[in-house]
């Protein structure tokens, strides 16, 4: 491509036709003399301003539009002829109205203004194949980027124009950026080249994530315990309505239970009731032992007795003799009493007399019969003054007492007398004064016949004594044979009634001892049989009310089971007070089931319901707090899709950020490689013409396109940062033309406009320089402007074109700020 | 001839009480659930003013896992007010089981709820309305089976299901719970269905779908709320109330020559419908400026100020002539071009990768997030 010619109608101070050689073009003149101005108008003819595709126009290009508005009035508008793949094209346009650019053929006629048409933009970087920005970043080699080069400058111009034709950032710039910004923003993994500062907290990915997992797991613990609050709850209400039924069950059934028992208590209470309670004797055993057979025993006694009484009768006296002697006897009583009493000689039977007294015998009687006369008559006669004396109602007993021991003694003296008299009348005596006279006188013959007369008389007296004793008072022999044969008829019939006689005593004596035992006083057998009977029967009825009542308070005790009965009937009345406020269930009392055990059922059922609620209060407490801390369950599900989406939004600016950085690491190697080459070959192809024959090999590392040269005959490489200014300077600018082509899509070498290019350059430097772009020029047009006489004076004397620009007088810009510059084309 | 006396229900389901809002953030949320409880209120005034001789409703009432004691006191509250039978199938979402608000609260005298497996009658006028509720979340067969209805007056089913002929529309997603065909309904022997599952309203001659009354997500627009319908001697008539407390409306904004962030969030404010009330999802079209120092988080965040309830979906791609990039030979176009190989250039990833690369070879941070 190359820019023919730029005609300007208005375009600050400037205006005119401005033809720009088609190899190399100087634009000269001093400072203030439209330089830049004419560089501004030729871009703008050839690209336009930048215009958003809609609305508004950008500040910028508003800018630049005020400030070239023509200075003396007159249309506002410019032109440019440029040659571009063979063709001749004319880019009209009026900036009145930027976004109306018109583009003409110029060979083949016709408006061919979509060819170039970029929006509502009409640029010649469209028919290059470029963007805007591109093109005039491969177009324009500003003052500052010759001024500063190094070897390292060089290269980073080169890597910016390989990213983006020069007109923006570096693709390694890029990545640092992103790298960076990932750091900053995202937090991105170690891989970065950029230093982590450590003591930096983590940035936003890392604590969305961090803050997701925390609300995630809050939401996890929240939803779980939300859910065990709801399977407890369920378990509860079953739990609660298993205790009901059980405790409904349980009550009814000890209420059935209870009124069963009472029922029964009550009937045992009415049977003990109706059962007297009798009172035992002291020793039933010994009651029963003497009552039993004692009937028995009274009809044996009476059995006995009607023995007895069936006996014959007999006489007292023979019944006496009987009991007291014996037929032998009485024979031998006849005998002593028949036995003759031997004749007492005449003068001499009184020594006998005395030998037959007994005087010990007579001598007791005798003291007996004073001692109780006298002391019968002492107490007699006392208790008879006593009783007279004393009167009254105790006087009088006494006193009778007193003549009844009179009485007594008297009767009792005169039988001693009797007696003492009979004694004495053994001897023969009639008084104890004959005795004593008697007693005086004693004869050996008398003594020997009174002896013998004696012991007749002892055995005639003691006959009779024994026959008084028998009770005999008729003591004749006759009688007394008479009576010793009846004896043994009548001592058979004795011992048989002493025999029935002992029996029957026997039996009484029995009846009576046992009557004794049980305190019953008594003789008459009957009598005491029936007592006892009637005791016995008492003891067995008592023992059979004992027995009985026994019994039954054993029966009752055995249902109330230690229980109080007020307290059952209590607990019954209780019992059907909570039946009566629960709500009855369909089948309350299982069948066969002791309300213990479901009483035991019902504990369980508690125990469980109330281990449930154990389980549940803690929970519902941790809830509150879970709650309290993360808000209601929605609040922290939106939190947590929150957190998600600002999780998943950094991720997917992460992953964005990492395929942006990997798309431009293969962008960035993918076109290096592809210009490292190409470069090469460029300069290489200059490098003798541009060095005076110094260097002729060129390479270029497509890794970072750092360059190398080497002499002909040298194989050391030398890097270009290693040599001098000036042939950095020559070697950029080579670069530069090779790069204006390598970065046309469509291999069209693209004009250079270089801006002061070696200003800062000393002559030699100065010349080299322009000596370069001279050569340079055969292949990409160049465009130089330059303030320096000798740059002038290069091209006059290199015979390149010149474009003076002279240096209007001052006047005052449209927008009343710019300085006065202008100039006019030569056409 | 059977003389049979109209009545008239209003039949609403699917309110969700305290449902959770996601995206929107915390506070939109809990705005939004009041705007829930609003709109149940406007139900229980609007039965009160038709003057309806039953309320009913089809199930997802509320939110089991999300629904508190506060939500069930709230319901008792103003269920109680209402001098005629309400009558509540439960739903997926609100399904009955020992722990659920159904069982564990005290519900006023002329609420029944259906808590069994099997339909189950209660009369209503001349009619009588077969219930049934869900006892689970997920796997509920058909309801109707072969259930026939018994002799006796007109018969009308409520509950909570999916007519299969309906599901198809309501999009990827919902799921298949109690599914069963509008056929069924009067194959049963029903009159008529009253049903909840379906946000999208349809009224057929043989049931009603009155939707969510309140809407809940973007998207769901079109007339919604609670169905008055009158059962007479003739085919029942259904008219559909709005309810709602809350609107949500779809927009699509232009941001083509928004050169700077402030006149893109003006031109997307100036889109927004005016009132606290309204919700509005906003897409994003045309070219967005590049080295526009405002990401999609951050213009979230703007628009939403003031408790504005503001999605917006990002739908614009970058301003760069990708055309002429990538012919350029140099790394930007070698990158356009990379990234416009791949399958999934217009993926969000890619389309953020692409903008964010050549942002930075401009020297600028990538304004992404």
């Amino acid at each position: 491509m190359k820019v023919l010619s730029v005609t300007l109608q208005g375009f600050g101070a400037l205006s005119g036709r401005f033809k720009l050689d088609e190899q190399l073009t100087v634009v000269g003149g001093p400072n203030e003399s439209g330089k830049s101005t004419l560089h501004t108008a030729i871009r703008v003819a050839l690209c336009g301003v930048d215009l958003p595709a809609r609305g508004r126009m950008l500040k910028v290009t508003e800018v630049v539009l005020r400030r070239f508005r023509p200075w003396r009035g007159g249309p506002f508008a410019v032109e440019a002829e440029i040659e571009l793949g063979g063709g001749r094209y004319r880019f009209v346009r009026d900036l009145e109205h930027p976004d109306t650019a018109q583009v003409f053929d110029l060979i083949k006629g016709g408006e061919v203004t979509d060819r170039f048409r970029r929006g509502r933009t009409v640029d010649v970087s469209v028919g290059l194949g470029m963007s805007r920005e591109a093109f005039l970043a491969v177009s324009t080699v500003a003052q500052d980027q010759i001024l500063s080069l190094t070897g390292e400058s060089l290269q980073e111009d080169l890597q910016r124009a390989s990213a983006t034709s020069g007109g923006d950032s570096t693709a390694r710039a890029a990545i640092s950026l992103l790298e960076g910004w990932r750091q900053d923003h995202i937090r991105g993994d170690r891989t970065t080249t950029k230093p982590l500062d450590k003591n930096k907290r983590p940035r936003d990915l890392e604590e969305a994530q961090v803050k997701l997992a925390r609300a995630l797991e809050r939401r996890r613990q929240l939803t779980e315990d939300l859910a065990d609050q709801e399977r407890l709850r369920a378990e509860l209400g079953l739990a609660e309505v298993s205790t009901r039924t059980n405790e409904v069950a349980w009550k009814t059934a000890e209420l059935a239970e209870l009124q069963q028992d009472l029922e029964i208590v009550t009937a045992i209470d009415r049977q003990l009731q109706a059962t007297p309670e009798l009172r035992l004797p002291k020793d039933p055993p010994t009651l029963r032992d003497a009552a039993t057979g004692a009937r028995a025993l009274a009809q044996q006694w009476q059995e006995a007795q009607a023995k007895l009484e069936s006996l014959a009768p007999i006489g007292p006296e023979l019944e006496r003799i009987s009991r007291q002697s014996a037929p032998s006897e009485l024979a031998f009583l006849v005998g002593a009493l028949e036995q003759p009493l031997p004749a007492l000689p005449p003068a001499s039977d009184l020594p006998g007399r005395l030998a037959l007294l007994d005087h010990r015998r007579i001598s007791f009687q005798r003291w007996s019969s004073d001692i109780l006369a006298l002391a019968g008559g002492a107490a007699g006669v006392f208790l008879v003054l006593f009783g007279l004396l004393h009167g009254g109602s105790v006087g009088i007993p006494i006193a009778a007492g007193g003549l009844v021991v009179l009485v007594v003694t008297v009767t009792v003296f005169f039988g001693l007398q009797r007696r003492l008299r009979l004694l004495l009348a053994v001897g023969g005596f009639t008084s104890m004064a004959q005795l004593r006279k008697a007693s005086r006188a004693q004869d050996p013959e008398m003594a020997k016949v009174v002896a013998a007369r004696e012991t007749v008389q002892a055995g005639r007296s003691q006959a009779q004594k024994r026959l008084t004793e028998l009770g005999i008072v008729k003591v004749e022999v006759g009688h007394i044979k008479e009576i010793a044969e009846q004896l043994p008829a009548a001592q058979e019939s004795l011992q048989q009634r002493n025999s029935w006689t002992a029996t029957a005593q026997r039996f009484r004596d029995e009846l009576v001892a046992r009557a004794k035992r049980v305190g019953i006083s008594g003789n008459d057998p009957v009598q005491l049989a029936n007592e006892l009977s009637m005791r016995l029967r008492q003891l067995d009825e008592a023992e059979d009310s004992t027995r009985l009542r026994r019994e039954l308070q054993g029966r009752r005790a055995e249902r109330l089971a230690g229980r109080d009965f007020k307290a059952l009937a209590k607990r019954a009345e209780q019992l059907g007070r909570e039946l009566a406020g629960l709500e009855p269930i369909p089948e309350p009392h299982p069948l066969g089931v002791p309300s213990e055990e479901l009483r035991r059922q019902y504990d369980e059922a508690v125990q469980r319901r109330d281990q449930i609620r154990g389980q549940l209060l803690p929970l519902q407490g941790r809830l509150q707090e879970q709650l309290k801390d993360a808000g209601d369950v929605p609040a922290l599900e939106e939190s947590v899709a929150e957190l998600s989406d600002e999780v998943a939004r950094l991720t997917r600016a992460e992953e964005a950020v990492k395929l942006a950085i990997s798309e431009l690491r293969q962008a960035e190697g993918q076109v290096h490689s592809d210009l490292a080459p190409i470069l090469a070959e460029g300069l290489q192809g200059w490098l003798p013409e541009i060095t005076g024959q110094r260097y002729h090999h060129a390479w270029v590392d497509p890794s970072d396109l750092t360059m190398h040269v080497a002499a002909e005959d040298s194989g050391s490489q030398i890097r270009v940062d290693d040599l001098s200014q000036g042939t950095r300077e020559q070697i950029y600018v080579a670069i530069r033309t090779v790069l204006a082509k390598a970065l046309s899509p469509k291999g069209e070498p693209i004009p250079l406009f270089f801006d002061d290019p070696s200003v800062s350059a000393d002559d030699s430097r100065c010349i080299a320089l322009l000596d370069t772009l001279r050569a340079l020029s055969r292949t990409v047009q160049v465009v130089v402007f330059s303030h320096e006489s000798r740059v002038g004076a290069w091209a006059t004397r290199s015979e390149v074109p010149i474009l003076s620009m002279t240096v209007v007088p001052a006047s005052t810009g449209p927008d009343g700020t710019a300085p006065a510059e202008g100039a006019r084309g030569d056409g | 001839m059977l003389h049979i006396y109209p009545v008239r229900l209003l039949h609403c389901a699917d309110i969700h009480l305290d449902a959770a809002f996601q995206g929107l953030g915390e506070t939109m949320g809990k705005r939004r659930r009041a705007a829930l409880r609003q709109t149940f209120q406007n139900v229980v005034k609007l039965a009160l003013e038709l003057k309806v001789d039953a309320l009913t409703i089809g199930g997802d009432l509320y939110e089991d896992l999300r629904s508190r004691q506060d939500a069930a006191r709230f319901l008792a509250e103003q269920l109680g007010q209402l001098p005629f039978p309400v009558l509540i199938a439960p739903g997926n979402h609100d399904y009955w089981h020992a722990g659920s608000l159904y069982a564990t609260n005290d519900w006023p005298s002329n609420v029944r709820i259906f808590s069994a497996n099997e339909f189950s009658a209660v009369e209503v006028g001349d009619h009588r309305i077969f219930g049934i509720g869900h006892l689970k979340p997920k796997g509920t067969g058909n309801l109707l089976g072969s259930f026939k209805v018994p002799d006796g007056a007109p018969a009308i089913a409520l509950f909570h299901g999916s007519e299969r002929g309906q599901l198809s529309a309501e999009g990827v997603g919902k799921e298949d719970h109690a599914p069963f065909s509008e056929a069924e309904v009067a194959k049963a022997g029903f009159r008529f269905g009253l049903l909840g599952h379906f946000h999208k309203p349809r009224t057929t001659d043989h049931l009603v779908y009155p939707g969510n009354p309140e809407p809940l997500t973007f998207g769901e627009a079109g007339d919604r709320g609670a169905a008055e319908v009158d059962f007479g001697p003739d085919t029942p008539t259904v008219k559909i109330h709005k309810v709602n407390t809350f609107t949500l409306s779809d927009l699509e904004v232009d941001v083509t020559d928004c050169q700077h962030s402030d006149a893109l969030l003006g031109r997307v404010r100036e889109a927004l419908p005016a009132g606290a009330d309204h919700g509005a999802r906003v897409r994003l079209v045309g070219e967005l400026a590049l080295g526009m120092q405002l990401g999609p988080s951050e213009l979230v965040r703007r628009l939403r100020e003031g408790d504005r309830c503001v999605d917006v979906v990002f739908a614009a791609r970058p301003a760069l002539d990708l055309e002429q990039l990538s012919k350029a030979p140099d790394i930007r176009g070698q990158f356009v071009r990379g990234l416009r190989e791949r399958d999934d250039f217009e993926s969000e990833v890619v389309q953020a990768a692409l903008r964010a690369g050549v942002e930075a070879l401009q020297g600028e941070e990538p304004s992404i997030l």
